[in-house]
């Protein structure tokens, strides 16, 4: 609801937090996030490749992937591609008219593109996110590959909604199944295949292909390609596990406070989101960083907060995969 | 620091508040029911009973339009909505925001299908009750209340349009501070000798009508504001008291118990509440346990069991 907070409610809640012990509206303590229930799979949505449904508090979210086949043209190079849009349900904001709904949509859609396709330019010596998943997208290389759309509802905000929709783009990703491919040629029936055998049919699986024939003729030879199996058996994407993570800070001058409340945001509006993506060992890579509401912050509080951040995010991240991997037998 | 759960966040089971209702010349049975209707579930003959809010007419029977408890005065049969706005009557307390401010009154939310309406002059006014309202104070309406305050006020009157109007011409009535303020369904409120509760663990409770409820530190009678030398500025300040962490500590015990009654719709009121706290300062629970659902439903559970 759009309820504006009286002064003493305020300075109530900052008080309360700035007072030793610190203590929030609800109990928690400071760096405690709300119970988290995630669900997975085809619960949330039967027809995507992969969907989560993540509510922390009042906050829903609601993510999904569908898979499409994209023509490449030369200029895409050989790579899959993703694509994210984020709605916003008008429940989530009724105080808000059509354009304000619109500005936050278009900010948290683009907040998410800008991390997941943050491929160009990368300093790191590991691979990003998006380059090791594009290897799973490729169908043939250089000509066709998959689009992957990564679409959010945001249902309800009850505060802290970038993590959310973070944690359930990550849950969609994980749950995501990339159907397998194989790659099919067409070849005249009168002439004589490439390995010297008679072909009975217009179709010749490049798998048989390949064991008699020079590997570099795979990609111009392949025309077209034909699922292995069921739509829904599929392999994960790899890399899965470097799908970034955001964490949001909300600021007072000596204490910080994880996963506000909608009522704590209005409290608290200075908020710094940091997003982290992990490699499979651990490593930390800053994948990106908002500073929102009025207000600014020492530089030195800064590195202190990177570091601080880098550990929740790493809690998350441990704590979430280990209920994903629960989810899916 | 981080907990899960793959349940929806919604409560598990529900056990949904039963406004005491039996009637033996009635066919409908309240205990089969489990005293909610269901929507187009037939009720009564209309031959024997008039149709009030919440009914229509099935042929002979009267049917509920809504989910929801029944409620019969003589032979008038109505049906409460389990899930609905405020429905304001005369008299009613309620704790409400105020939301813009207008020429001589505010727009104040009540929780009511309409914005209510405050005017400047249900309002007590600085140095004394019986003085006329002057230009100076429709100029200064911001320094009693701006957008955003809460306070607490009775239903006076309604307007032709259904809105009610408001008035706080009492030492008890007015602004809100020391404390936060929780939601729940206005159906859960009771109706009590009065709405003001100190509870026994030292905060004081208002029980708004509407469903919007003011948790705070306790006031102790002969410290509450009085009407001599009325004093505008303790009564329209923003500041909040000094409040120590024990005080705080059962503010947020005490909200949380609220909140854990509202997830499974059962009645709250004075004793409700007193009873919860003990059964959590009993229990030895800390007061981050009062949001694991678990320790939500094993409250619910005693309460219904052990206190009734």
């Amino acid at each position: 609801m759009a309820t504006i907070l009286s002064k003493a409610e305020k300075s109530y809640i900052v008080t309360s937090l700035t007072s030793s012990p610190p203590l929030r509206q609800d109990g928690r303590a400071p760096h405690d996030y709300r119970i988290i229930s995630v669900i997975t799979g085809d619960e949330v949505a039967p027809l995507a490749n992969g969907s989560a449904k993540i509510r922390v508090g009042g906050t829903e979210v609601v993510s999904a992937v569908r898979l499409e086949v994209e023509d490449l043209t030369s200029t895409d190079a050989h790579k899959g591609r993703i694509r994210c849009n984020v709605t916003c349900s008008p429940a989530a904001y009724p105080h808000l008219n059509g354009n304000q709904q619109d500005d936050i949509q278009s900010d948290l859609t683009s907040i998410l593109q800008a991390t997941f396709t943050s491929n160009d330019g990368s300093t790191s010596t590991t691979p990003t996110f998006l380059h090791q998943m594009s290897e799973t997208l490729t169908i043939l290389p250089g000509r066709k590959a998959w689009l992957l759309n990564l679409d959010a509802v945001v249902l309800s905000d009850g505060g802290n909604v970038y993590d959310v929709l973070f944690m359930a783009c990550r849950a969609a990703l994980w749950n995501t199944r990339v159907p397998k491919t194989r790659a099919v040629e067409y070849r005249d029936p009168t002439q004589k295949g490439v390995a010297g055998e008679k072909t009975i049919n217009n179709d010749v699986e490049m798998t048989d292909l390949w064991k008699s024939s020079v590997q570099t003729k795979k990609a111009t030879k392949a025309a077209d390609f034909e699922l292995e199996d069921y739509w829904d058996h599929g392999e994960p994407l790899a890399g899965r596990a470097r799908c970034p993570i955001a964490i949001t800070l909300n600021l007072l001058p000596t204490v910080h406070i994880l996963d506000a409340t909608r009522t704590e945001e209005q409290a608290v509006p200075l908020k710094l989101v940091i997003i982290y993506s992990f490699s499979q060992d651990g490593d930390a890579c800053f994948a990106g960083m908002r500073m929102l509401g009025p207000g600014d912050l020492p530089l030195e509080y800064l590195k202190g907060l990177l570091g601080e951040g880098e550990k929740y995010a790493k809690n998350l991240i441990l704590s979430l995969d280990s209920q994903l991997k629960t989810q899916w037998s | 620091m981080f907990r899960f759960t793959s349940s929806t966040g919604k409560a598990r089971s529900n056990p949904v508040y039963v406004q005491g209702f039996d009637n033996k010349d009635m066919d409908w049975d309240a205990e089969t029911n489990a005293g909610i209707t269901a929507p187009g579930e037939t009720i009564v003959s209309s031959l024997e009973f008039m149709r009030g809010h919440g009914t229509f007419p099935d042929g002979d029977e009267v049917a509920a339009t809504v989910a929801g408890t029944l409620q019969r005065v003589n032979k008038l049969i109505s049906v409460k909505p389990i899930r609905s706005r405020y429905t304001p009557e005369i008299g009613d307390l309620v704790v409400a925001r105020i939301v813009e401010v207008q020429p001589r009154r505010w727009k104040v939310d009540a929780n009511g299908r309409q914005d209510a309406v405050l005017m400047l002059s249900s309002v007590n006014l600085p140095g004394g009750i019986q003085r006329r309202k002057l230009e100076s104070d429709e100029l200064q309406m911001r320094t009693f209340f701006e957008e955003g305050d809460l306070l607490v006020a009775e239903v006076q009157a309604f307007f032709a349009d259904g809105a009610m109007s408001l008035h706080t011409r009492s030492l008890r009535y007015g602004k809100l501070r020391n404390g936060q303020m929780i939601t729940v369904p206005p159906i859960l409120i009771k109706r009590l000798k009065s709405h003001f509760c100190a509870l026994t663990c030292g905060v004081d409770v208002i029980l708004g009508i509407n469903g919007y409820i003011w948790v705070s530190k306790h006031v102790k009678e002969n410290q509450q504001v009085g009407e001599e030398g009325f004093d505008a500025e303790s009564v329209y300040s923003n500041k909040n008291d000094y409040i120590d962490a024990t005080t705080r500590m059962a503010i947020v015990r005490v909200s949380n118990i609220i909140k854990i009654m509202a997830r499974y719709y059962y009645p709250i009121s004075d004793i409700v509440l007193n009873q919860a706290y003990d059964w959590i300062v009993e229990n030895d629970y800390e007061l981050k346990d009062l949001l694991n659902e678990d320790i939500g439903e094993a409250l619910i559970a005693a309460m219904s069991t052990t206190y009734q």
